[in-house]
């Protein structure tokens, strides 16, 4: 894989499709049969990272990809990046396995915070898993990564990783920003094979805990 | 900022006439010429009919246009480019300008410094949706450099704008306090900083780069900066801890194993901590004023309940 820095808030970002475009041209070739544009940030308000990246079969419609995500990731945008693909290596919107339709995410983010939840019940200190017991409320802050498999008009798909902290109404925010770039074809989320907690510390009316997640897969 | 410090106190002093002379400072007086504003060690600050003079163990040693700060422990003596000397006992530093903080809180989180390699264009940049942020850019463009920048509207985004001023002067002064190169790197200038300075700077990071949150019921207040610079984020909890005694964790975002891994987050941990950020720092970013002002609101209907 071949990665080209397009874009770092070192210049105006409505220079970037030019010099993307340039680079994919002078790049393509032999060992080059596909590429990405790779656009992350944060949203500060909502707190989340998000990554987009997207396919082009060809060098001619990276200009157009990047003056897509531009207009349509979340700002601030902090690096647009160009990522080149020989046709033997996977990239990670094809290893992606996402064929959830949408309307499990709800009852699939609730499973895991059912999850995350009683993980944090079993590993909190004893002081506070007394107060818990005895009725206090257990306030969970972790996060938690979502991919969306996202269609695009003209073919051509998009990967919206999403790592944000979780937070009451998150589904519907994250869909509708997903639903911007295209049709939603299918999700990923967290895997929890257990957690660390962080921090935790008694509030005037809860228990707070800040949790990390780990995933499944990770050895 | 305590110990009887205000601003245009020399002025008022003047109009006083009644700086606290002791007989030997008399007599340094009549000797000098000028009439001695205060003593700190071995410095003493001289008013003079062209401005302040400065003078260790009676040598001249400087002359400044004006007295920003004078009290008991200190005085601040403005310097050009936003800059000012802090005079202590102990000895003299540079500091930032409140306005010069702001500018470089807000270069390093959603702003650029362009330097091509060929030294012909220099720009100053800084990119928002929030007008306060770019008015506020503005301003201290004006105030540190006498620059006013352009706006200018993303042809892509309707609601973003950009601030940019051409000056190979800026550029290459908000590099030196800054260190910043793309959006990797940058440093927080922490020598540069007394408290003033600090809470400037973290009042405009943070509304660039940062996040203050209120969930009521799930979650309740959050307060997070981030960035890919890790170093960058430990000066800032170093500049929380040190001036404002606020504790915060750094939190590696890829622990998640995500494509928009390598940002780190620095978590202010702990509920008084939170209070005490959103009490003494706070954001110059209207949404986060009003997430504070929902939290307060909250907070003050549940004391008022426990009352």
């Amino acid at each position: 894989m071949i990665t080209y820095d397009v874009w770092q808030e070192d210049r105006t970002i409505d220079e970037a499709p030019k010099i993307a475009a340039r680079k994919a041209r002078e790049l393509w070739g032999r060992d080059v049969s596909k590429g990405f544009v790779f656009v992350s940030g944060f949203n500060t308000d909502e707190i989340y990272g998000y990554a987009l990246y997207a396919s082009c079969d060809k060098p001619k419609d990276i200009g157009k990809t990047v003056e897509f995500l531009v207009a349509k990731a979340p700002i601030p945008i902090k690096e647009i990046k160009l990522l080149l693909y020989s046709a033997k290596e996977e990239s990670p919107l094809e290893s992606m396995k996402a064929t959830s339709s949408l309307a499990r995410l709800k009852s699939d983010l609730d499973s895991l915070d059912k999850k995350v939840r009683g993980l944090v019940l079993e590993r909190l200190d004893p002081p506070f898993r007394d107060k818990v017991s005895a009725g206090k409320r257990l306030d969970v802050e972790y996060d938690v990564g979502l991919r969306f498999l996202i269609a695009r008009h003209d073919g051509s798909r998009v990967l919206l990783d999403i790592t944000a902290a979780f937070i009451q109404g998150m589904e519907d925010r994250t869909i509708t920003l997903a639903k911007e770039i295209g049709e939603v074809r299918g999700y990923e989320i967290s895997t929890v094979e257990d957690i660390e907690i962080d921090d935790q510390e008694e509030t005037h009316d809860a228990i707070s805990v800040f949790a990390v997640i780990i995933p499944s897969n990770q050895s | 900022m305590g110990g009887g410090r205000r601003e245009n106190q020399v002025d008022q002093r003047f109009d006083q006439g009644t700086p606290e002379w002791t007989g030997e400072k008399e007599k340094e007086d009549c000797e000098a010429g000028g009439e001695l504003l205060a003593s700190y060690g071995p410095y003493g600050l001289w008013r003079k009919e062209e401005g302040i003079e400065l003078r260790k163990d009676g040598e001249i040693i400087g002359a400044y246009s004006k007295v920003v700060v004078l009290d008991d422990n200190r005085a601040l003596l403005k310097l050009d480019k936003g800059m000012l000397l802090e005079v202590e006992p102990e000895g003299l530093r540079e500091l930032l300008t409140k306005e010069k903080s702001i500018l470089v809180g807000l270069v390093e989180s959603d702003g650029s410094l362009t330097r091509d390699l060929e030294g012909k264009h220099y720009y100053v940049r800084f990119g928002s949706e929030s007008d306060e942020l770019l008015d506020l850019f503005r301003d201290c463009m004006v105030d540190t450099y006498g620059l006013t920048p352009g706006k200018y509207q993303s042809r892509r985004r309707k609601h973003f704008f950009e601030m940019i001023k051409g000056s190979k002067e800026a550029v290459e002064d908000i590099m030196e306090y800054a260190n910043k190169h793309g959006s990797g790197y940058w440093e927080v200038p922490a020598k540069y900083m007394d408290k003033e300075a600090a809470r400037a700077y973290l009042k405009a990071f943070m509304g660039g780069d940062g996040s203050v949150a209120y969930y009521p019921g799930r979650g309740g207040l959050k307060v997070r900066f981030f960035s890919k610079n890790r170093e960058g984020l430990e000066g800032i909890q170093d500049l929380l801890e040190e001036h404002f005694d606020i504790a915060s964790k750094m939190y590696p975002r890829d622990r998640q194993k995500s494509l928009e891994s390598g940002k780190n987050e620095l978590r202010v941990c702990r509920e008084e901590n939170m209070i005490r950020y959103i009490t003494e720092v706070g954001s110059f970013k209207k949404s986060h004023q009003d997430a504070i002002e929902r939290f307060n609101k909250d907070r003050e209907e549940r004391f008022g309940d426990r009352e």
